[in-house]
Formats: C-alpha cells, sequence, structure tokens
C-alpha cells in the first residue's frame, strides 16, 4: 500500500517527465538514466567522524557525554598544561562481542599517562625526588578500561537491529522498472544482439519500441530520482536518530601504578548515556504510524512515519542541525585501592621518613556529564560538556570527599581532528586533603582514525 | 570497488537464477583488529519487482549476509533496486550479484561498493 501511494504521487511527476522528454535516440539506457541520477558521491552520513569529544578513562578534564563506540581506534593526546594530569595517550578498541546480541561490543581502553610523583611521598623524598622521577617510565602510569556495551533496538548507535525499519521506510522505484524491464522482454525478437545499458537506443530499429523503452526508461528514472532523494533524506535522519541512542555499558577499570606514582586501583563503572532526540523517543511519539514499520511491515502509514521522521530529525537543513544532540551520562563507579607500604630507601630516604604506609581505601563516584552540540552562523560542530564528579571515600581518614567539575570546549577542526579545551575545579586534590580548592585548564588535540576506505 | 554501472541490463537466459549477497568491513586496522573486519553496522535492501505479474520480493541483510539469496529468472521481466546504507560506523559495504544460466555459467557478475548507494538491475 505504502509503495501504492508512493507511484500514485509520483503520476503526475512521471507524467510531466514524459512530456519534457530528457533522452533521445542517441542515449544509452545508462547515459538516459544519468540525466535523472546523477553520479555523486555516497550521500550516507559517517557519524563516525561527529565531533564526540575527546576519549578519556576517566571523566574528569576532558569528559564528554558522548562515548565514542564506533571507531575500532582512536588516539588521543591531551596536554595537561597546569595541575594533576600532565601528558597522557588514550587507546581506544572495540571488539565484536556477539553472545548476547548480534552487534554487541566490547570495549578495551588504555590510557598511559606521564608519570607524576605521589603527592604522599614528595616530601619525604625531599631533594631525592628528581632521581625518584627519573626511574619513572610511560609504563609506570596505565588505566586499562575493559567495558560492555549492548547494541539492540533500545540501546546502541547501529544500524542493524533497525534494519526492518529501513526496509519498511524506504521507498523503491522497482515496479517502474519492472514494467520497462518486461517492454525488453516482450521484445528480446527486435533487440539487437548484445543490447545491454550501454547500447544507444537508436539500435533498436523498430521506432514505437524504441520511443516506449525510451518513455518508460524516462518515467522509471523520474521515479528512481525521486526514491532516491526519499531514501538519502531517511538514511541522514535514521543516522542522527540512532547517533542519539542512549547507550548503556558496564565496565572494568584497572589502574597500574608504579609505588612512586600511587596505589594499584580496580573499579568497577556503570554509565547511562541519552539524548531528547533519540529514535527511541521518535518511535514512542509516532507509535500510530511507525509501530508496523519497527517490524518490517510497510503499511499505508509508512510514508507518513518516514516524513515524520525527516521532520523530526530535521536533516532538511544539514547546516542548522548539529550531528549530535544534546546528551547526559550519569555514572556511578565503584573503586578499591590496594594497601601498600611504600620503601624509600634506595632514594637515600631514611626512617622515620620510610617506608611511606597507604590504606586500603574504597570508594564510590557519582558523576552526572551534560554534552550540548554548538551550531551556528560562526561556529560549526563545537561541543560544550559539562561534568560534575564526586567522590565518596570511606575507609581512609586522610582522605577527604572530593568534588570535581570541568568544563570542556571542543571544536572539531577537521573529520579527524578535534581540539578540546577545558575548565576543572576540584575541592581539593586527590590525596591532600588539607590542600584547598583548585583551578585549571587543561587544553590538547585529539586526532581519530576515521572508518572511511581509503581515507 | 565496483565494476559495474549503476544501472545494468541483463538479457538472462531461461531457467537462469539471480543470485546476490553483500558485506561489510570495518576499513581502518587496529591494534588487534584487521582492517576488513566483517560488521554488522549497515543496511542492504534488495526490491525484486516482477514485470509481467507476481509478487514483488524484498531482500535484506537476513538474507544477503551470508548470502547468497536466490531467484529464479528468465520467465519475464524483473527489476531490482538495491539500496546499500551504512550504520554510525560507516563500514565499507560489498553488494555482489550475478545470473547463474541453466549451464552454471555466470553470463553476468558485478559488484558494487556503497560509493554507489543506488543500484538498479534489469532482467529481462
Amino acid at each position: 500500500m505504502r509503495r501504492l501511494i508512493f507511484f500514485a504521487s509520483l503520476a503526475l511527476f512521471a507524467a510531466s517527465s514524459a512530456v519534457a522528454q530528457q533522452c533521445t535516440s542517441s542515449d544509452t539506457t545508462v547515459t538516459c538514466f544519468r540525466k535523472y541520477n546523477p553520479l555523486a558521491a555516497a550521500t550516507a552520513q559517517s557519524v563516525a567522524t561527529t565531533n564526540t569529544g575527546t576519549p578519556t578513562a576517566t571523566t574528569l578534564a576532558t569528559a564528554t557525554a558522548l562515548r565514542d563506540f564506533l571507531s575500532f581506534f582512536s588516539a588521543g593526546v591531551d596536554a595537561g598544561t597546569v595541575i594533576e594530569n600532565g601528558t597522557s595517550v588514550t587507546l581506544d578498541w572495540n571488539f565484536p562481542f556477539p553472545f548476547v546480541e548480534d552487534n554487541d561490543k566490547v570495549k578495551v581502553q588504555s590510557v598511559f599517562n606521564d608519570p607524576s610523583l605521589a603527592a604522599d611521598i614528595q616530601t619525604p623524598l625531599g631533594s631525592n625526588a628528581t632521581n625518584a622521577k627519573s626511574t619513572l617510565t610511560n609504563f609506570d602510569d596505565i588505566s586499562t578500561l575493559i567495558s560492555y556495551d549492548p547494541v539492540n533496538q533500545r540501546l546502541g548507535r547501529s544500524i542493524a537491529p533497525h534494519i526492518k525499519l529501513f526496509e519498511a521506510l524506504n521507498p523503491t522505484a522497482a515496479s517502474l522498472f519492472a514494467v520497462f524491464a518486461q517492454t525488453l522482454f516482450t521484445n528480446k525478437a527486435a533487440l539487437p544482439q548484445n543490447f545491454d545499458q550501454n547500447t544507444p537506443f537508436s539500435a533498436i530499429t523498430d521506432a514505437t519500441l524504441q520511443q516506449t523503452i525510451i518513455t518508460q526508461l524516462e518515467t522509471a528514472a523520474a521515479a528512481q530520482k525521486n526514491a532516491v532523494a526519499v531514501s538519502a533524506s531517511l538514511t541522514k535522519a535514521l543516522t542522527q536518530l540512532l547517533n542519539n541512542q542512549p547507550q548503556a555499558y558496564v565496565g572494568g577499570i584497572y589502574h597500574y601504578r608504579n609505588e612512586l606514582v600511587g596505589p594499584d586501583e580496580f573499579s568497577v563503572k556503570g554509565t547511562f548515556e541519552v539524548s531528547p532526540k533519540s529514535l527511541n523517543r521518535f518511535l514512542k511519539n509516532n507509535a500510530d504510524v511507525c509501530s508496523k514499520a519497527v517490524t518490517g511491515i510497510a503499511d499505508a502509514n509508512a510514508t507518513t512515519c518516514a516524513n515524520r521522521m525527516v521532520s523530526f530529525a530535521a536533516v532538511d537543513d544539514p547546516s542548522a542541525q548539529p550531528s549530535a544532540s544534546d546528551r547526559l551520562a550519569f555514572a556511578i563507579e565503584y573503586t578499591q585501592t590496594k594497601s601498600e607500604s611504600v620503601d624509600l630507601t634506595k632514594f637515600s630516604v631514611v626512617p622515620p621518613n620510610t617506608p611511606v604506609l597507604r590504606p586500603g581505601t574504597h570508594s564510590i563516584t557519582y558523576s552526572l556529564t551534560y554534552g550540548h552540540p554548538i551550531t551556528s552562523a560562526k561556529i560549526k560542530d563545537a561541543r560544550v560538556d559539562v561534568a560534575v564528579n564526586y567522590d565518596n571515600v570511606s575507609n581512609d581518614p586522610t582522605m577527604k570527599d572530593r568534588f570535581v567539575a570541568s568544563l570542556t570546549f571542543s571544536q572539531k577542526i577537521s573529520d579527524t581532528m578535534t581540539l578540546p579545551i577545558s575548565i576543572t575545579y576540584a575541592n581539593h586534590t586527590q590525596y591532600l586533603p588539607q590542600t584547598d580548592r583548585r583551578m585549571g585548564v587543561h587544553f590538547g588535540i585529539s586526532y581519530k582514525i576515521p572508518n572511511n576506505s581509503g581515507q | 570497488m565496483a565494476n559495474c554501472d549503476e544501472i545494468v541490463l541483463w538479457n538472462v537466459p531461461a531457467n537462469s537464477k539471480f543470485r546476490a549477497e553483500s558485506s561489510a568491513v570495518t576499513s581502518v586496522a587496529s591494534g588487534t583488529i584487521a582492517k576488513g573486519t566483517p560488521t554488522a553496522d549497515y543496511a542492504c535492501v534488495v526490491n525484486i519487482s516482477p514485470g509481467g505479474g507476481g509478487a514483488s520480493l524484498t531482500w535484506d541483510n537476513s538474507n544477503l549476509d551470508p548470502g547468497p539469496a536466490s531467484k529464479a529468472v528468465g520467465d519475464q521481466g524483473y527489476a531490482a533496486t538495491v539500496t546499500l546504507a551504512p550504520g554510525p560506523s560507516n563500514p565499507t559495504i560489498t553488494f555482489h550479484a550475478w545470473i547463474e544460466a541453466p549451464s552454471g555459467t555466470k553470463p553476468f557478475d558485478c559488484t558494487w561498493t556503497n560509493a554507489t548507494p543506488n543500484l538498479v538491475i534489469t532482467l529481462f
């Protein structure tokens, strides 16, 4: 029924098209087709190159509400310039994990931080701190995260669970090309030998047949032009909404540190991200016309569903529509720090300044991150992310609960490069409860290797 | 890389079979994942319409990956329109279609990628 409506709507266009004939007997099927459907680059939108901020295992300095599970590999370099973190390199991998759902992935992320001496040993080390620092390497402060990101019709950024929906909404001009094909089939004997898409129509000696074939092809090609235009808008709208789908993931982080840098930590984290303009929300609000399409049934409402989807995603004006909408992420993280005794005698530190004892602790961190894309006449492909973290530390009287807030502005320079600038506020540093409020500024550059063939 | 035009006319022998399959792969290498790793993050939809009567047929990823999907042709004219839509990870999609003649030969055999996301295959 949907396709009948689609082609009924094309009837008037086809009729007018037949009057204003564009193809001649010197054309071939290909050249005639291209008069209506010029060769163009692929229209599919690349969400993988959306400005998703910079990848970090923690949600601190350059936090983003839009975690990037798309690139199989991405690396970022943060140049911390003022406090706490120095330079870090982040590596991301996404592995298929089809044991629960076909499209599920497991994310592995490693952050190699430039190691710095822990605050609690700097005083005991005194003038030997420089010597101790020189023993550290880039492998003395590494965070490794393994997380599970389910992908299904409700969660995750993939088109795979929504193929039936796309199939039901995607228009086709196949029936009009079938009329053209049937004419060729019933007139095989009248066609020149080896007639194909590159044979000029003038090779068909029967003038009536030649004109019929040209007209039928023009009608089908005109319908294809409209179908492709609708399909392109639909693909872009669907991609936009998929980009805004909620993501839920759980993961474990092991933070290995040289004892001079700090204690090893293990943590488990659960995160949930939502966006106001997701496919879930669209389908919920438009169940009256889209409920059948979700199951792959192209009923009479499918065209209305497709039109509403394009309107909801506002893809008619790409210049005014950011590729990723607002996102809100909430995370809870449980962290356990092992107790240890740091022996500093090899750095000429004598008792009672050595060993430095560190008690084992456990803490719960709550974090809330809000991301907002910025698009205007002067600013494009920029994001603002606001992150708030609260650490509730127990079992260690020397450590106070810690509040950290960060404001990150990231500007997409190109499809592969993003420039983040971050302002971070903390009521005290991680291991110095007596230290008062701290504020710092981070800036850096992130480079993402896109999944584009040959690019 | 596509080796055929975006619209093709195939003069198929009687009692032939129209076969098609699709796949998608990542296009970059990572530390442990090689370039070309299969992915499901794409949509391939093939609408087949008969010109002489009968029901239309639709193939999607579930029929095409892994394929091949197959339909008897050569008894009337058919047209197949193909849409290749990459998902958010923007993989490279490959669509492969061919005619298998009763003799087992392949008189027509084409491969396209999503550089050409909309195709028309006309069988007569």
